[in-house]
């Protein structure tokens, strides 16, 4: 097991080399002036090549790389053009609320997805079983963006049951900033006013970048359930007397869940690259709309530092995935 | 006193239809079979002659569609099991009937300890039955009584092995874990699905004993199904011979395998070499068990049978007693004296 994580974690310093020249390599070949939009329009020549010189982009390519391969051992992002901050300071800003966006979507989506997986398997070819089918089909192809718009319509137009966007009413006070997760930071200052709030305004963005990996996380659940209802050991918990429910959960539903651990790995990593267009119609400030201005304004570090962040996490979550494989069934557990 | 106290099981012109995509397969024709306690049965026949849909319809485990059962009663202790509620059966199944399946190396939950589901049996059957486990806690006692189950069964060290995987045990150490999950919850009728056709030799000899002592020391009734003559004659005390989905020869083993009547009997015994069987002389029963979507209206076995006439496949044979609890379903028997 220690040495399964400890062959894992030397794997990641290539990755990471090899992530982050390509990104390099695209980023210089795109054509285009970011210092002359970061300078803007009427900046003359001299104050260009200041700034050019000041983030080191007069520099040869192989030279910035190698400082900033340099500069990524202490930690340091570089720094972005647009901002001019250090590009891991805009990050431990807006990572947080992407964060708890995707954390909110997948623990939604896993909650719901499972056990709807698991009944449908049982009500196999029976309507509500049809109806879940048709209703996953059209989670997965309604896009999000729309889903997103529809839900505002509903929800916060017509019915006025939520907010329309943002992370708080204009007029809360954040709660004191300590993992940055607003709902998580609520909570831990006692404060339940301002969590219900935060609650409310997670609820639709959360939901609509929910719903298709719950369509994903269902539709493999039931397949799986379905293999495993026809497995000799089923029968034999039946013939055993074993109540319906503990035979649903322990017998069918412990034996199909790890066949989803792997559709809920990439769903999270997908989720977390693929926020931005939920963020911009809910308004909410995170990765995806840094990152998106980011590129538009051709400012090329934080691009980069994004795609290094959530990269690394996209590899943590799936190496938690193989670890859940084998605390699930200990056939597959790692030496 | 016998006719009053209605045997264990009792078993009545059991008949079972299977939906199939080519139409209705005729699967079980009038099924008839009495087991006492103390009675370990042997169910023999080939691949596809109904013994393990007989086996799996007495604690209801058929998937009803496709299958059907147009006529038949299973009655346990006199109570009949085919119009029991789903509930009740549920109540009755590992408590009053314990079942082994028949592959002990997928009969085992891959995901769970062998503790826990030995104690998820006996919680199961302490919900009907409180008295199983005492007083106390009743997971602590489930523990305890399966530490002391999987004693029983000879596995060592029983209370270690409680938190074992089942990819830990051997085929052998398996099909004791299952014996034992079987018995846990003190059953009075035990049908064991060809429990020693996937070990090897010497665990088989091992397990047979292990059922035999079992059920001994606790009177239980017992269906040994198999296709072995070998195992009949080791460890049953009855044998009921089915072909194509009915009972053709059933009684005592040592009537039935001293004297067989049915021809299909003795071509099953035939077919198991002996100590002087010469080499080169195994003998197979020649053609197949025939087509259950088209059966011959008359004795099913007639087309492989040597001494058939027309008046076999007119009319089937009903089963006739030849005394001595031996009876036979065929019109020309080995007419075996009977003293």
């Amino acid at each position: 097991m220690l040495r399964f994580l400890l062959r894992r974690l030397l794997m990641l310093g290539p990755v990471l080399v090899g992530l982050t020249a390509i990104m390099f390599v695209i980023a210089r070949l795109l054509p285009g002036d970011p210092v002359g939009l970061a300078a803007g329009p009427n900046a003359t020549q001299a104050e260009r090549a200041a700034l050019a010189q000041e983030f080191g982009l007069d520099r040869p390519v192989w030279d910035q790389y190698l400082s900033y391969v340099a500069g990524l051992a202490r930690g340091d992002l570089g720094r972005s053009l647009m901002t001019r901050h250090p590009v891991a300071e805009d990050i431990a800003i807006y990572l947080p609320a992407t964060l708890e966006l995707v954390l909110a979507a997948m623990a939604l989506a896993i909650a719901l997805g499972l056990p709807l997986g698991l009944l449908t398997a049982l009500w196999q070819n029976r309507w509500p079983d049809r109806l879940g089918q048709v209703l996953a089909i059209g989670a997965i192809s309604v896009p999000r963006f729309f889903l997103g718009l529809l839900l505002q319509l509903v929800f916060a137009m017509w019915l006025m049951w939520l907010p329309l966007g943002g992370q708080l009413p204009v007029v809360t006070l954040p709660p004191p900033r300590v993992t940055g997760l607003v709902t998580l930071d609520a909570a831990l200052a006692g404060d339940w006013a301002t969590l219900g709030a935060a609650c409310r305004h997670l609820a639709l963005p959360a939901l609509a970048l929910a719903l298709s990996p719950l369509a994903a996380i269902l539709r493999m659940m039931r397949a799986s359930a379905i293999e495993v209802m026809a497995q000799d050991y089923v029968t034999a918990a039946r013939a055993l007397g074993l109540p319906r429910r503990k035979i649903l959960i322990k017998t069918i539903g412990r034996n199909a869940v790890s066949a989803t651990l792997t559709v809920i790995g990439l769903y999270f990593g997908w989720l977390l690259g693929g926020t931005v267009l939920v963020e911009t119609v809910f308004d909410w400030p995170g990765l995806g709309l840094y990152a998106t201005r980011a590129i538009l304004s051709q400012d090329m570090m934080p691009v980069i530092g994004v795609a290094l962040v959530t990269g690394l996490i996209f590899i943590a979550v799936n190496l938690a995935v193989d670890l859940a494989y084998g605390l699930i069934d200990p056939r597959v557990r790692y030496e | 006193m016998p006719p009053l106290m209605p045997p264990l099981l009792e078993i009545r012109d059991l008949h079972l239809t299977m939906a199939t995509r080519d139409g209705p397969a005729q699967v079980l024709t009038g099924v008839a079979l009495r087991i006492a306690r103390g009675e370990i049965w042997g169910l023999v026949g080939e691949s596809g002659c109904g013994k393990t849909l007989t086996g799996l319809s007495v604690p209801r485990l058929v998937p009803c569609p496709p299958a059907h059962y147009p006529a038949g009663e299973v009655r346990l202790d006199g109570e009949d099991l085919m119009a029991l509620s789903e509930r009740r059966m549920r109540a009755l199944r590992g408590r009053r009937i314990g079942m082994i399946l028949q592959d002990p190396a997928t009969s085992l939950n891959p995901t769970m300890r062998i503790g826990d589901q030995l104690a998820d049996v006996a919680l199961a059957a302490a919900r009907h039955d409180p008295a199983l486990l005492g007083p106390g806690p009743a997971r602590t006692a489930a523990r305890a009584l399966a530490a002391t189950m999987l004693d029983r069964v000879g596995i060592a060290s029983a209370r270690q092995r409680l938190s074992a995987w089942p990819h830990e045990f051997s085929g052998g150490m398996r099909q004791r874990v299952l014996i034992a999950m079987a018995l846990i919850g003190a059953p009075d009728l035990l049908i064991a699905d060809e429990p020693t056709s996937a070990l090897d030799v010497p665990v088989q000899a091992q397990i047979l004993a292990l059922m035999q002592g079992m059920a001994a020391d606790r009177g239980l009734g017992m269906i040994l199904i198999t296709h072995s003559m070998g195992v009949v004659a080791r460890a049953c005390s009855h044998v009921a011979v089915m072909y194509a989905g009915s009972i053709v020869e059933t009684g005592p083993v040592v009537e039935v395998l001293d004297r067989p009547a049915h021809p299909y009997t003795r071509a099953l015994m035939a077919a198991v070499p002996g100590r002087h069987t010469p080499r080169g002389t195994l003998r197979a029963l020649p053609g197949t068990v025939p087509d259950l979507l088209a059966a011959p209206p008359g004795c099913r076995f007639a087309p492989r049978c040597p001494r058939a006439t027309p008046a076999c496949r007119a009319a089937r044979p009903p089963l006739r007693p030849l005394g001595a609890g031996h009876a036979v379903a065929c019109a020309h028997p080995d007419a075996p004296a009977h003293g």
